[in-house]
């Protein structure tokens, strides 16, 4: 018996969390959210997420950045980041990659396809 | 011997007159001087000794007619009778073409006439003359009463009576006869001589009649012998000689003739050498110089300098035929040019355009401007026809004339000059031309600079807005995508679901503000009219208070003075909400933002004027001093892209600009004393109403 698959969402914007949060636990996953870096890295301690879904443009430390730190830090560096931004020009995209993210998607993103990529990543909820 | 002178097409030949001393050759020579040129244009040259002989006498070229379509020009010598001066004689003789013999008939002087003959025959040998060459004998003094007969007279000379031709000279008699029958054998003689080809193509008969055509006028002249006057011989020479100075005359006198003639020519070639001289001179200074003035004072003064003239110009004629002098050297022409009477002569002149001389121009005119005393010879030259412009040169007075040479050398600087002159109007053409490009590329560079400026700038706006808008309007669509998703696929909870239909609510406001926000502007740009009335500054500031949504701002400050003011109050309002709002983002949190009302002085082009000006104070950041203006540009705003910024696409601050500006007045920033920004929203009002209290203060 396999655990459930944990997500963390990281975004500041509710309207955009709160959806996601509840498409994935209707897909089997355990779901949690934070509004920032802060409130992520304490979401990480406490419920140590397969995979985290993090947008880029946030107040106080943006998600490249974050991205980058968790990637250089080895007890985090394992979590497969998904990154979600509105800018999605091939530029953000390329910095995404350079901060060691696993995937990148371009807002607006189709939940489904979201969902196909999270599949790839940790497989099923 | 004759001379063909091919260049001037002139057959020049010499007959002499030989015989004893005072026999009549020298008579002879005057009845034909009378004769031939009674208006005594030639020259007789006569040179005498002490006691009034004669000892060689030149009768200068005349023109005796045409002859296989040359002119024939003699020239008619004697010699010296005396038996001392027989070294004269051999020399005159020397290359004769025929020679008449002047017999005395006086008895008394037969044996002279022997001596004289024999001297010839024997002269002749020595002078190396031809036996060929015609002699032909003349029986003078025919009416003195101890002549001899004619067979006497022949006999002297070993001749038949009738090859000689009775004369009397002093009075005319035969005189004209013997020239013509001379002058016959001796252009028989001539023609003989010319090469066979010629010879051959001459009728004899033919050449007879041209030669009776060409002597009958002084045939029938010398006939009507009466009324022909001697005159003396002009400048006669007299030489107070004793035989032997004499002699060493004589002998040097024909060396003279050739020495001047030698002379003549050395100086005309000389002076031809100065003038090609000049020439060149005016050719390499017209050449080297790309000023009109320039060239022209180099053929002007190549002009004066080599003629000795006394002034030169360039005139041209213009449509009205008058006169202007573009410049000049020597003399001033331009009381020649504007005199009522010349002025218009000089005009024609012009007009002509072809070369034209006068030589005595009434030289009064120029003198009595001119301290130069005149001038006498005037020559027009054309230089641009087109222009109707000519060089004009003038002669001094009292008597400067130009020489064919002078003309011939007029007419070569006037096409140095022409040249040159064309040669300037093409440069300058040229050079004109270039500036044309000049100023043709520097304005298009311009306009290209600006053009890339403004894409440049476009460019940036565009990025800016990719950046901004993308991002203020990609986060609802995510945010309604997601929500609507869920209520499709999965339809979870009552509560879950009023969650997500609620925020497809507010996405969707959101965005609709954002389109809202990006529609007015547009009509904005594009010009909306603004419906201007008075509106009272308190409903202005309320409205603004309501568009910006601002809750935590310090109580307004309104100048009670100011009643209303004219304005659009939505648009107004607007661009107060924007800048509140901008204040509330950028400079809120520490201080409330204030907001204040109150007269102002605007600067206007035509001096000051009364205004109002409405303010937003904040405790902000404040913005540096390079980055004010660019607060201002569309889609710009402050914060950092990545952490995130304050909601909005960065409109505001350039709208609430346009509708300032679209009110003629203005929305500047400022530093805030003791910190923060101010924005200044500074309005025209001349036709605010002021309280009655403002004015009476005022007054």
């Amino acid at each position: 018996v396999t655990a459930q698959k944990r997500i963390l969402i990281v975004d500041d914007d509710a309207f955009i969390r709160r959806p996601l949060e509840f498409i994935l636990r209707e897909e089997g996953y355990l779901a949690a959210t934070a509004a920032d870096a802060a409130e992520g890295l304490r979401a990480i301690e406490s419920c140590r997420p397969d995979l985290i879904l993090l947008d880029v443009m946030m107040p106080g430390k943006d998600g490249l950045a974050w991205c980058a730190e968790l990637k250089r830090d080895p007890r985090y560096a394992s979590i497969p980041i998904v990154l979600l931004s509105a800018r999605g020009q091939e530029l953000d995209r390329e910095r995404g990659f350079a901060a060691g993210a696993s995937d990148f998607m371009s807002k607006p993103y189709s939940p489904v396809e979201l969902k196909k990529r999270v599949v790839e990543l940790i497989g099923r909820g | 011997m004759a001379q063909w002178s091919l260049a001037d097409r002139t057959l020049f030949a010499k007959l002499v007159y030989y015989g004893p001393a005072l026999g009549g050759k020298t008579t002879n020579l005057r009845v034909l001087y009378e004769v031939t040129d009674p208006q005594g244009r030639g020259r007789l040259v006569s040179v005498n000794t002490a006691d009034d002989r004669t000892l060689f006498f030149d009768l200068l070229p005349f023109e005796l007619g045409s002859v296989l379509g040359y002119k024939v020009a003699l020239k008619l010598y004697t010699v010296p009778g005396q038996s001392q001066y027989d070294a004269t004689r051999r020399a005159v003789l020397s290359g004769a073409d025929a020679v008449v013999f002047v017999a005395d008939s006086d008895a008394v002087r037969e044996n002279d006439n022997r001596q004289a003959w024999a001297n010839l025959a024997q002269n002749m040998r020595a002078a190396k003359l031809d036996t060929a060459v015609p002699v032909l004998a003349q029986f003078n003094k025919r009416d003195l009463p101890g002549a001899a007969p004619l067979e006497a007279v022949a006999s002297w000379l070993s001749l038949p009576k009738d090859r000689g031709f009775p004369a009397v000279a002093c009075q005319g008699q035969g005189v004209v006869e013997t020239f013509i029958a001379a002058s016959k054998a001796m252009i028989h003689r001539i023609v003989s001589m010319a090469e066979p080809g010629t010879r051959r193509s001459l009728d004899v008969g033919d050449l007879e009649a041209q030669l009776d055509t060409s002597l009958a006028p002084y045939l029938a002249r010398g006939s009507s012998s009466a009324s022909v006057v001697l005159r003396p011989a002009s400048a006669p020479i007299v030489l107070d000689a004793t035989d032997l100075l004499e002699s060493a005359v004589a002998s040097s006198a024909a060396l003279g003739a050739q020495l001047t003639d030698q002379h003549a020519r050395a100086s005309r070639l000389e002076r031809e050498g100065e003038s090609l001289r000049r020439l060149s001179e005016a050719l390499r200074l017209t050449g080297a110089s790309f000023e009109r003035d320039k060239v022209l004072d180099a053929g002007l003064d190549a002009a004066v300098a080599t003629l000795g003239a006394a002034g030169a110009a360039l005139c041209v004629m213009d449509g009205e035929g008058l006169v202007r002098i573009e410049r000049s050297a020597g003399v001033d022409l331009a009381p020649l040019a504007s005199d009522a009477e010349s002025g218009p002569i000089l005009g024609r002149m012009i007009a002509r355009g072809s070369v034209t001389v006068v030589d005595d121009v009434n030289c009064e005119l120029p003198s009595k401007n001119s301290p130069t005393g005149g001038m006498h010879g005037l020559a027009v030259v054309p230089v641009e026809r087109r222009q109707r412009a000519s060089l004009v040169v003038a002669m001094p007075g009292p008597d400067g004339a130009f020489l064919s040479e002078d003309v011939r050398f007029l007419a070569t600087l006037a096409g140095h000059l022409a040249v040159g002159l064309e040669k300037v109007r093409i440069h300058e053409e040229l050079r004109a031309h270039r500036d044309r490009l000049e100023d043709v590329v520097s304005a298009r560079t311009r306009s290209l600079r600006k053009a890339y400026d403004e894409l440049k700038r476009v460019d940036a706006m565009k990025d800016r807005f990719l950046g901004n808008v993308s991002h203020e309007m990609l986060s609802p669509l995510t945010a309604i995508i997601g929500a609507a998703t869920f209520l499709k696929d999965y339809g979870g909870g009552t509560a879950e679901n009023e969650e997500m239909a609620a925020g497809v609510l507010e996405s969707a406001r959101t965005l609709q503000s954002l389109v809202d926000d990006l529609l007015r502007v547009a009509r904005l740009d594009a010009g909306d009219v603004a419906t201007v009335q008075q509106v009272a500054p308190v409903d202005v500031v309320v409205e603004a208070l309501r568009i910006a949504g601002a809750e935590e701002v310090a109580p307004p400050w309104i100048d009670p003075r100011i009643e209303s003011l004219p304005a659009d109050p939505a648009r107004l309002a607007r661009a107060l909400g924007n800048v509140i709002d901008n204040a509330m983002k950028f400079g809120g949190g520490i201080e409330p933002v204030e907001i204040r009302v109150e007269p102002c002085v605007l600067k206007r082009p035509g001096g000051l004027a009364p205004g109002v000006v409405f303010s937003v104070l904040d405790r902000g950041p404040g913005i540096a001093t390079e980055d004010v203006e660019r607060a201002f540009d569309p889609f710009e705003q402050g914060g950092d892209a990545l952490t995130g910024k304050p909601a909005g696409v960065g409109l505001g601050l350039y709208e609430a600009r346009v509708i300032a500006r679209r009110h003629g007045g203005t929305l500047v920033h400022r530093p805030r004393a003791g910190g923060g920004s101010e924005f200044r929203i500074s309005l025209p009002a001349e036709s605010a109403a002021v309280s009655p209290a403002r004015q009476v203060r005022r007054g």
